[in-house]
């Protein structure tokens, strides 16, 4: 009987049928993978949080309109025109920012294709998670704070989270990545 | 693994361990009869449903994902499809008692319980051998894989590469799988069926390899991907080489079985035996199709002489049906069943001692007399009656 051993050495295997693959499990690969995987991960909590944003917008939307925007003074029409323009304009700011730093996430992760626009994409909407948070305390120090305003907040700084998650990521990625192409040809760093 | 491994290869590899043609069929017959002894087919002939060996996508639809559900598929699945490496294992990372549970369900050959397997067998008739020869090959095609469900052990990503050899050289292509079960698998576009991904942890979609479809099965196969159990370490898998060396396990275990070998070891192979039949053997094995049962088939009869019949569920129904009650554990159908309750009687028995609930209790008869499902009051008889 042949033991395994002996068996995984034999040339007869080698020589007819080409040697076989080896994972490739050291730490750089494992790194990558598991990268690849937040940032994908990340990418996708980003445009679910874009969605659910705007569904707080809308409604956001509606609520003012119900107090200030629909007034005596204002003409029905006008008052829909004007949600719906600003409806739109933060449809684009918060829907297309969030579509290209889930565009430009993935492709990174999948192909390895690193561009910085859906990073500066990121860090807008990161600075917009600053500015949220900053505005709560503000509210909070004036004692002007409700549950929707503490609602906001969760949201806000999960987005937060979730971005800055991203942000890392793809830059703990893109060095690994170097680490991996520097040792595969030789080269240093 | 698949029909064309379990019946005719099996076929084939009893033949060259040493066994008759007609010896071989019934090897062979039992083997596969594994993957079609469903608590359908067994209501079918008035059968003990404990003896199930599978269970088929009706039932699977029907089963229920409750605890009891779970140990029920637990103890079919691991116990014939999806062998244990080691009960007492722990991962690299502290982790909750539930998911350590599972992670020692993960498949694997050369296990300890692969060798209680084939032991066990000895003595029992050409049934047991067969479903001893059925466990020990899937150990090969289905290692990695857990008997349970579970999608923090079981499921697969898009991280999945077949790798080819054209004209000497290694190419590896993503493979995409699909949730479409009308659909073919499609070897040229790399295009396989899988389950669907549910994120509930017991769904029976997350059972064994069903999230990477047929495709572990396939005796060609060669690929890597990253299990959810491995904390992103790939795996890479070489089915051809593991192929073999089931193969030749078989044969050795076949040879133990028989009584030509005293003793029964883990990590041994009767390489010699396929020395002639090597290339052919390979040739076989790495040829990308999804059913190579023509060739083992041709491969079997050019061996013995004989014409393997094609695999027939209700070969020994009749026989079965038409015994009367006292003898029908005479039949083929009736040993069977006993060597089915008694494999998964001991490997749920094993995975309880190791202190694991995922199959459900198993009661010491000797300290506490017989309790639980009186379907195996038969194969306590039955061994009474063997003293």
């Amino acid at each position: 009987m042949i033991l395994r051993k002996e068996y995984k050495e034999h040339e007869y295997l080698i020589n007819t049928y080409g040697s076989f693959a080896e994972a490739r499990n050291d730490k750089n690969h494992v790194d990558e993978r598991r990268y690849s995987s937040i940032l994908k991960l990340t990418a996708t909590g980003t445009l679910v949080m874009g969605i659910w944003s705007l569904i707080k917008c809308f409604m956001g939307m509606l609520g003012e309109m119900g107090s200030e925007l629909i007034g005596d003074e204002v003409p029905l029409l006008i008052a829909i025109f004007g949600s719906v323009l600003v409806f739109s304009f933060f449809f684009i700011i918060g829907i297309s920012f969030r579509y290209l730093v889930w565009r430009g996430a993935c492709r990174e992760a999948a192909s390895g294709q690193s561009k910085n626009g859906y990073i500066i994409c990121a860090i807008i909407l990161l600075a917009y998670g600053v500015y949220a948070v900053a505005y709560f305390i503000y509210k909070a120090v004036r004692k002007d704070v409700d549950v929707q305003d503490v609602l906001k907040l969760i949201f806000d700084v999960t987005s937060f989270v979730i971005l800055c998650e991203l942000i890392a990521s793809a830059f703990e990625l893109r060095k690994v990545r170097k680490e991996i192409k520097a040792r595969e040809t030789g080269g240093s760093l | 693994m698949q029909m064309d491994f379990h019946y005719y290869a099996t076929y084939a590899a009893a033949y060259l361990a040493g066994y008759s043609h007609e010896e071989s069929m019934l090897i062979c017959y039992s083997a596969q009869f594994v993957d079609e002894c469903s608590k359908t087919y067994l209501k079918s002939i008035k059968g003990p449903l404990s003896a199930a060996t599978t269970q088929l996508q009706e039932e699977m639809a029907d089963a229920r994902t409750d605890l009891s559900g779970i140990q029920d598929i637990t103890r079919i699945w691991a116990s014939f499809h999806f062998l244990p490496r080691d009960l007492y294992r722990n991962p690299k990372r502290r982790c909750s008692r539930a998911y350590r549970r599972k992670y020692r369900l993960i498949c694997g050959p050369n296990g300890e319980l692969a060798a209680e397997t084939v032991r066990l067998a000895r003595g029992k008739g050409l049934e047991a051998a067969g479903i001893a020869m059925h466990v020990i090959a899937d150990t090969w095609a289905h290692q990695y894989f857990a008997g349970t469900p579970s999608v923090v052990i079981n499921n697969v990503n898009e991280y999945f590469y077949e790798i080819i050899c054209r004209d000497g050289k290694k190419e590896e292509h993503r493979i995409r799988f699909n949730h479409n079960p009308a659909t073919v698998d499609n070897i040229e576009k790399m295009e396989y069926t899988c389950t669907v991904f549910q994120n509930s942890e017991n769904s029976v979609m997350n059972l064994g390899h069903g999230r990477a479809g047929h495709f572990p099965d396939y005796s060609f196969a060669r690929y890597r991907y990253m299990p959810a159990w491995a904390d992103f370490n790939e795996v890479v898998k070489d089915n051809p080489e593991d192929y073999i060396l089931a193969f030749t396990q078989m044969m050795y275990a076949l040879k133990y079985l028989k009584g030509d070998i005293e003793e029964f070891d883990v990590e041994k192979y009767d390489m010699d035996s396929i020395g002639p039949y090597r290339d052919e053997i390979f040739g076989i094995l790495c040829k990308r199709q999804t059913d190579a049962c023509v060739e083992w088939k041709a491969f079997g009869e050019k061996l013995s002489g004989y014409q393997v019949g094609d695999f027939d569920i209700n070969k020994y129904k009749d026989e079965y049906l038409t015994a009367d009650e006292d003898s029908k554990s005479k039949t083929v159908l009736g040993r069977f069943i006993l060597a089915a309750m008694s494999q998964k009687s001991m490997v749920t028995n094993r995975i309880y001692k190791s202190g694991n609930r995922a199959a459900g209790y198993s009661i010491d008869i000797g300290e506490k007399g017989f309790r639980g499902i009186k379907d195996y009051a038969r194969l306590l008889q039955e061994k009474e009656s063997d003293r």
